[in-house]
């Protein structure tokens, strides 16, 4: 049975690639969408992190006096990641439900909508990253040799992203309750993701809770190269290559598993 | 290796059931165990009843839905209209979703650029291209949306049942564009609801139900599959017998034979025409039943009409199917038209009735009516169709007993039925309908399957109501008689029909139920009935010695009845042209007129008349009983129908209209083909003659000579009376006997409608005297205003004189309709004074003067001289009486006297 699953997740994968240009179709055009018509057009992208950045530094110096210096930056720095995560899992979870049309034409994998999301989301966080970089390099110029890292970080972050997306969506059709839930779940994993505290704040007892969130790592990776300036911790990057992997597996597991069910009820 | 391939496919559905007060979840198995394989090229269609999991197949093999159970292998892009609308972005134009769907399926931005006008093109919605979708109507949806899909270049193309929305113009299009696909290559599945359009695109079909697969072969075999199941199942009820398999599925009623179904899309149905529209069997909500004897009985509930048709049907013999329809009504229904419909695969391609044989064109027009292949086969028992291979076997409609006015037609159906078409149709007088009660027959009749012996079956049918002598056949069917010879037919139209006025309506023998039985061979009697009447015709046809048809017409009344006339129609074909009587003949005219026209009006004498043709073969003669006081009328018919007509009338020499119980005879005659003569044997007329005087009745006018010369005109010496306004004259009188004994001639006249006979007793006393008395039998009261007797004379005669009185006759004046004109006039008893005319000096010699001499009449009487009007031209001589009068029954004198003619004075 495995191996059958197995076998027709990797055939689901080629079929996915060869649809891979109403994939990008889909991605480009949602990410046009996305700023059609608005005022800040693509800047939106990095208004939107620098505004809650504002806002948690100004809760967390003058509030609760954080100790990290140029918090600000810091908290810049693992926002960007996160906000492309939760941003589209916000959006990929109920995309089955939301553009099943597409799929009544020309047999399209049920993925690419999530997929889609993914990459349109994706596009926006590369271009927020083209922003913001010129701050962090004004702040650090030595963070400018780092960027070598960048490509496989971000690669796993899309890969990650992609499988939870995958992943969510389908459990979105299976659990209609998700759809009220993943506000929730996303505000949870939010405060257990070291965004505007560093892991070694937390105390030891419940260090486990930050192991086991996938994300830390990939924030942790982030924070090193743009606020630490410094290359990213090897043990964190093999962490987050494995979390993205184990994702995407996950996902295009349940998603073959279950494909019967899904299609069934869209 | 196939293109799409289902193996053992099972496909389940958790439904949620939601009745009030409670949930359960079932799972509905959509798709069961369905198996087939595609190949490349090849159009496919589904089809089953709704619910039957075809749109789930088809979501299958696009991969909208994978199989819970079993295997489908699909190899190649797909590409489908399934939901209308489906995957457009309805903010969007119809331009950007185009390039959305062509980016959704893969194309590059190139391709796409090259597809975009090809989709344009095709799809046709003019400037609504650059509109948001959401204003479109679903004609444009669906042209967009098929415009994109086939454009794609899909290997695969599966089409749910969208393409109806469609007008008629873009499903063509559609379908030639499929069939373009078809030859690339591509494969294409197609679910229909339009059985036609299948057969003209699918080669091979599948059948759902229930979620199986339950027929997978040739689209004509599956279709027929499908028509005969389904729909309501209480409406559906199956019997078979032997090679018949009989299947009556909600007022259609399919005839399978060998497993092969016969009458393909409607099967055979009723179709009647009610107040302004036809109503189908199959519109009725029906009930069936089969009994174990495997009779299958069904009844239909017309429900805007507020009645039903009743049906039963089950299989006789071997081959042979009992067909019975009845309509049951609780109001009075006006049915006028009504017909049963045989829709036969188009493999027939002979036909046959018990007349005639033919072929059935070639379906070839591409319009949606039905072609009129036979039509005139009127009253006819049967028709039947087969095929010359032995595909098909002879599929016959034989109704049990001839209804009036009903016989068969056969149609080439419509270019996408692609069917012959056998019909039965029946019409119901308008007298009818009240004595039809609740119930009345519709049809009744058999279907007969493979007849070893088509044409010896139809043979032994048409002898049945025929005599012949090989030559000249008579053929009777429904109350009508048809003569032939050598299969020419002599009659036409009306042909040959007996009408009888009684108790106050018309009764014509079409309108009879006629029962038939045939005597040694060359004797047929029919006899007929009319509902509600006590009386019985019969007509006996005999053929004779010398192939002479011999008839016989008569009634068994049961009861005294009143019946006013009685009248034997004979519609001879046009190719007559000429009539000979044994007193004169003629020719018919011409041109037919807007109305009948009279040719001749005659008492039978001899009792033979003979009409002929330019072809030499084509000459009958026939007889008419002469003791039975007939009289006959020919009339050239209205253009309409174009017919020579002879009338032969029933007179009652005592005008009484009351018949008693018993047996009468009405008409009796025979037939014969004749040789046309040159000359033909006229019977000598009765002829007095003395010296140079000689007097002569000819066609009921009495004519004067002198000499060998005529010297009387027109009219000759007649009688004229006036009754109730209405003239009536000796010379057009029915009937006029005459003989001659010991040199006088008895003449009697006689009238149709006036209680009235007149006695003419004539002799020449010498060459210059004719005695003539004139005795008026009047048999019921009777008012007249008017007597006359009239001589009509030369217009040669120009001078006249009485006692001291003379003058010259002026020229004749005025129009055609004027009066004519009172020249002199003198009362009766004032003898000497009577008018004598002279001749024209010049036209003398051969004139002789000429006077009237009444004697011994009444003072009441007076002598007159006239001239005509234009149109006769004649000087007349007249005893009149006027003044209103009574007559009761009796004798009365009319005239007595005598004609003086030269030098008597």
């Amino acid at each position: 049975m495995d191996k059958y699953i197995l076998g027709s997740a990797g055939e689901k994968l080629k079929k996915i690639y060869n649809f891979r240009r109403a994939l990008w179709g889909m991605g480009l055009k949602q990410f046009k969408a996305g700023y059609a018509g608005s005022f800040l057009g693509v800047f939106w992208v990095a208004v939107n992190p620098v505004l809650i950045m504002l806002a948690i530094t100004f809760v967390f110096t003058a509030v609760f006096k954080a100790e990290i210096k140029d918090f600000g930056f810091f908290v810049l720095a693992g926002i960007l990641p996160w906000m492309f995560f939760s941003g589209t899992l916000c959006e990929a979870s109920p995309s089955l439900l939301t553009q099943r049309g597409v799929l009544h034409q020309f047999g399209l994998p049920k993925e690419v909508l999530p997929l889609g999301v993914v990459l349109s989301h994706f596009m926006n966080f590369l271009v927020s990253w083209c922003i913001v970089c010129p701050i962090f390099i004004i702040r650090s110029p030595k963070t400018i040799p780092l960027f070598i890292y960048l490509p496989a970080l971000f690669l796993l972050t899309l890969v990650f992203t992609s499988g939870m997306a995958v992943l969510f969506s389908v459990i979105n059709i299976l659990f209609r309750d998700l759809e009220q839930l993943i506000g929730t779940v996303l505000m949870f994993w939010f405060w257990v993701t070291p965004v505007f505290y560093t892991i070694g704040m937390v105390p030891g007892k419940f260090r486990w809770v930050f192991d086991l969130n996938p994300f830390s790592s990939f924030v942790v990776c982030y924070q090193d190269i743009f606020f630490w300036a410094k290359a990213p911790d090897p043990g964190m990057l093999c962490k987050a290559a494995l979390w993205s992997i184990f994702s995407l597996f996950c996902g295009m597991l349940v998603s073959v598993k279950c494909e019967n069910e899904v299609l069934k009820r869209i | 290796m196939p293109v799409i391939e289902f193996k053992d496919v099972w496909e389940m559905y958790r439904i949620k059931f939601a009745s009030p007060g409670k949930t359960a979840w079932e799972n509905f198995w959509a798709v069961r165990g369905v198996s087939f394989a595609l190949e490349r090229g090849e159009i496919t269609g589904i089809i089953g009843e709704n619910g039957s999991g075809k749109s789930t197949v088809l979501k299958l093999i696009t991969g909208m839905l994978k199989p819970d159970r079993g295997q489908i292998c699909v190899s190649g892009s797909v590409s489908g209209l399934l939901e209308l609308g489906a995957g457009f972005q309805m903010e969007l134009t119809g331009r950007e979703n185009v390039f959305l769907q062509f980016e959704l399926f893969g194309l590059n931005a190139s391709q796409a650029q090259e597809k975009f006008q090809q989709v344009v093109d095709f799809a046709e919605i003019g400037k609504f291209m650059d509109a948001p979708v959401k204003c479109y109507s679903q004609g444009m949806f669906v042209r967009l949306a098929f415009s994109v899909a086939v454009h794609v270049d899909p290997e695969i193309f599966v089409i749910d049942d969208t393409l109806a929305v469609g007008d008629e113009f873009f499903q063509k299009k559609c379908i030639k564009k499929i069939f373009e696909l078809k030859s690339s290559g591509k494969t294409i599945v197609f679910v229909l609801h339009d059985m036609n359009m299948l057969k003209r695109i699918c080669g091979r079909t599948l059948l759902l139900k229930e979620g199986r697969l339950i027929k997978d072969g040739l689209t004509d075999d599956v279709v027929a599959l499908y028509t005969q199941t389904v729909g309501t199942k209480k409406g559906i009820g199956i019997s078979e017998k032997g090679e018949i398999q009989l299947v009556f599925n909600n007022g259609r009623l399919f005839v399978n034979w060998r497993g092969r179904l016969l009458t393909p899309g409607s099967g055979v149905y009723a179709s009647f025409f009610l107040t302004d529209r036809w109503y189908n069997s199959f519109q009725a909500d029906w009930e069936v039943s089969v009994s174990e004897g495997g009779q299958i009985e069904a009844a239909g509930k017309f429900h805007q009409l507020n009645c039903s048709q009743l049906l039963k049907a089950w299989i006789s013999e071997d081959n042979a199917i009992s067909l019975e329809i009845v309509m049951d009504s609780r109001e009075p229904l006006q049915i006028q038209d009504g017909c049963l419909n045989a829709m036969l695969t188009d493999e027939y391609s002979q036909w046959c009735t018990e007349q005639k044989q033919g072929v059935f064109p070639e379906i070839g027009s591409k319009d949606n009516a039905w072609h009129v292949v036979m039509d005139d086969d009127n009253f006819s028992a049967c028709t039947g169709v087969f095929s010359l291979g032995e595909q098909v076997p002879s599929f016959v409609i034989e109704q049990e007993k001839i209804h009036p006015a009903s016989g068969f037609k056969l149609f080439n159906g419509d270019y996408l039925s692609s069917c012959r078409v056998l019909q039965y149709y029946r019409k119901w007088l308008q007298n009818y309908t009240e004595d039809m009660g609740s119930k009345f027959g519709y049809f009744s009749g058999r279907i007969i399957i493979n007849t070893p012996d088509l044409n010896g079956y139809l043979h032994k049918l048409q002898n049945g109501s025929v005599v012949t002598d090989g030559n000249l056949r008579f053929k009777f069917t429904q109350g009508q008689g048809m003569f032939y010879y050598k299969d020419y037919p002599l009659t036409k139209g009306g042909n040959l029909t007996v009408q009888m006025s009684m108790a106050g309506n018309v009764y014509s023998s079409r309108t009879a139920h006629w029962t038939l039985a045939k005597r040694n061979g060359n004797q047929l009697v029919a006899r007929g009935e009319w509902k509600g009447l006590p009386v019985v015709q019969e007509w006996c046809f005999e053929i004779g010695p010398e192939g002479t048809i011999f008839w016989k017409v008569g009634i068994d009344v049961f009861k005294e009845i009143d019946i006013e006339q009685s009248c034997m129609k004979f519609n001879f074909s046009p190719v007559f042209d000429a009539y000979r009587t044994d007193t004169g003949q003629g020719f018919f005219p011409a041109e037919f007129s807007d109305s009948y026209e009279d040719v001749l009006q005659k008492c039978i004498s001899s009792g033979e008349i003979r009409l002929y043709s330019a072809n030499p073969e084509l000459c009958v003669a026939a007889g008419f009983g002469k003791a039975l006081n007939n009289f006959f009328k020919l009339f050239n018919t209205d253009i309409l129908s174009t017919a020579r007509e002879l009338r032969i009338y029933k007179i009652d020499p005592e005008a009484n209209t009351r018949v008693s119980p018993g047996r009468h005879d009405l008409f009796m005659g025979w037939l014969r083909s004749c040789e046309r003569e040159k000359y033909l044997p006229i019977q000598s007329k009765p002829v007095l003659k003395n010296g140079n005087l000689e007097f002569q009745l000819d066609n009921n006018t009495c004519r004067i000579y002198w000499m060998g010369r005529e010297i009387t005109k027109g009219l000759g010496l007649y009688t004229s009376l006036r009754s109730r306004g209405k003239w009536h004259d000796s010379v057009t009188c029915a009937v006029c006997e005459s003989g001659i004994r010991a040199g006088e001639a008895a003449i009697s006249f006689k009238w149709i409608h006036l209680p009235l006979r007149q006695e003419w007793r004539i002799s020449l006393e010498n060459e210059h005297s004719i005695k003539l008395a004139i005795a008026m039998i009047v048999e019921e009261g009777l008012e007249v205003d008017r007597l006359q007797t009239n001589i009509m004379l030369s217009e040669f005669y120009d001078k006249w004189s009485s006692a001291g009185n003379e003058g010259v006759l002026p020229d004749f004046t005025g129009d055609i309709d004027d009066d004519w004109q009172v020249i002199f006039s003198a009362g009766i008893n004032k003898s000497g004074l009577y008018p004598i005319l002279a001749p024209d000096s010049c036209a003398g010699k051969a004139f002789p003067e000429i006077g009237i001499a009444p004697d011994g009449m009444g003072e009441e009487w007076q002598v007159n001289l006239l001239n005509s009007d234009l149109y006769h031209r004649g000087r007349m001589l007249q005893c009149l009486k006027a003044g209103k009068e009574k007559l009761s029954a009796g004798e009365y004198p009319y005239f007595n006297g005598r004609i003086l003619l030269e030098s008597s004075r």
